[in-house]
């Protein structure tokens, strides 16, 4: 394979803080979200790009799609080994820790409550800038059922936090 | 969720069309209720946002830093954009003085001293001299770098330290000298190369002293700045660095260049 042109590298220092957000988006936690950075970065050194995909957008891809196959990975895990799960799950994370100085503990929690597929589609259009429409190929699902799953995760942060309260 | 929060959440992504975009605004401006559930989702959305940056304030893993880390090194690499060591020849030592005045005028307002200037001629004097990186004869600096050996601290001007760091050929055949300048305001490291009309400083770096009240204590270059300085050495370095013998007797014969 020839070796990555120095301009890659540059785009890919420029996207690196994007992607960290977007990956700690999507997993709520800053291990897995430098774990998840790593990996994307490494993916996509060894592997071909598309010439004319944009490179933030291409590594926020590689990102939710490596995202995808730990979360596979980590339901194995916990069908496996449930009493450990739990108990991690007590533990403050120190991610938590410190997203608390910025927003509310109300604010984490609803977040962190945030089904998945909620979750996943505020990240990509919130976070990762997506229109709907690359949303829907993304997440192989028309365009309605990204309005409705946005409108969802919105309702759900806005009333679990209680902004009108 | 009722449909009113999918278009509301839609409106505020600018996705509906302008028919609908316009019968959700007129609602909004007729209905505080539907003002007020458009303002919770749009603050339900920049939380969010705003929680994913969370991150920013995290210290990276190590395994990520160090990639990251290669990854800058890679874009800095001499003959690659991006880098501040490979300046032409007759800017770099303009650049480097104004760097070293830049961190001078900063010392002297703070401390009252002006040691760096005085040690630092300027670009162009009196004598003619170009401003190509071109140690004046006679100065402390040039002193330095005929006579010192390798590892010994010599006072070049006012409140101004050096030391040879080491010694090595260039490709090109020419005795060269790292260096370390220190004064309260910080440290210069500069690689000079000896030509036929005398020192030429070739690339410099600077870095500001880490923290105040050490100021006793020797500092040398930062690692970012080191790190520029080590990549110049990449390519300009023929091969290891002279030994104490070898360095002595270039010194004792003048430094001429190699055969």
């Amino acid at each position: 394979m020839a070796a990555p042109e120095p301009s890659l590298h540059r785009d890919i220092l420029d996207a690196a803080p994007h992607v960290r957000r977007f990956a700690y988006s999507l997993c709520r936690n800053v291990a897995d979200a430098d774990d998840l950075l790593q990996s994307t970065i490494e993916r996509v050194l060894s592997r071909s790009m598309p010439d004319d995909v944009d490179l933030k957008r291409w590594m926020f891809r590689i990102c939710r799609n490596l995202w995808i196959d730990t979360k596979r990975a980590e339901t194995t895990h916990q069908a496996a080994a449930p009493d450990l799960q739990l108990a991690a799950g007590d533990l403050p994370r120190t991610d938590q820790i410190a997203g608390a100085r910025i927003t509310s503990a109300r604010v984490e929690k609803a977040i962190d409550a945030l089904p998945e597929q909620y979750r996943e589609v505020l990240t990509l259009v919130a976070v990762g800038g997506a229109s709907y429409k690359d949303a829907a190929a993304e997440l192989s699902v028309p365009i309605g059922t990204i309005m409705s799953r946005l409108g969802r995760a919105r309702a759900i942060l806005a009333d679990a936090v209680g902004y009108a309260d | 969720m009722t449909d009113m929060d999918e278009k509301l959440s839609a409106y505020l992504d600018g996705m509906l069309d302008e028919s609908e975009s316009s019968g959700v605004a007129a609602l909004i401006a007729d209905n505080p209720a539907v003002a007020e559930r458009l303002e919770a989702l749009a603050l339900a959305t920049s939380d969010f946002v705003q929680s994913a940056s969370v991150i920013d304030a995290a210290p990276m893993s190590p395994a990520l830093a160090a990639q990251l880390a290669r990854l800058h090194v890679e874009v800095a690499r001499p003959g690659r954009a991006g880098n501040v060591t490979q300046l032409p020849q007759r800017k770099q030592f303009v650049s480097f003085l104004e760097t070293h005045r830049a961190v001078a005028a900063a010392a002297a307002i703070a401390t009252g001293l002006i040691a760096v200037q005085i040690s630092m001629p300027p670009p162009k004097r009196a004598t003619g001299l170009p401003a190509d990186g071109l140690i004046l004869a006679d100065s402390g600096l040039e002193r330095l770098l005929n006579e010192a050996a390798s590892g010994s601290m010599t006072a070049v001007g006012k409140a101004l330290d050096a030391e040879v760091r080491f010694s090595f050929e260039s490709v090109g055949g020419a005795p060269c000298r790292l260096a370390d300048l220190s004064s309260e305001g910080g440290t210069s490291r500069i690689v000079a190369c000896r030509e036929t009309t005398g020192w030429r400083v070739m690339v410099a770096s600077f870095s500001a002293p880490p923290s105040l009240g050490n100021d006793s204590q020797y500092q040398t270059a930062g690692a970012t700045s080191s790190e520029a300085i080590e990549i110049y050495l990449d390519s300009a370095m023929a091969g290891p660095a002279m030994t104490a013998l070898e360095e002595a007797k270039r010194i004792s014969e003048k430094w001429p260049a190699s055969q």
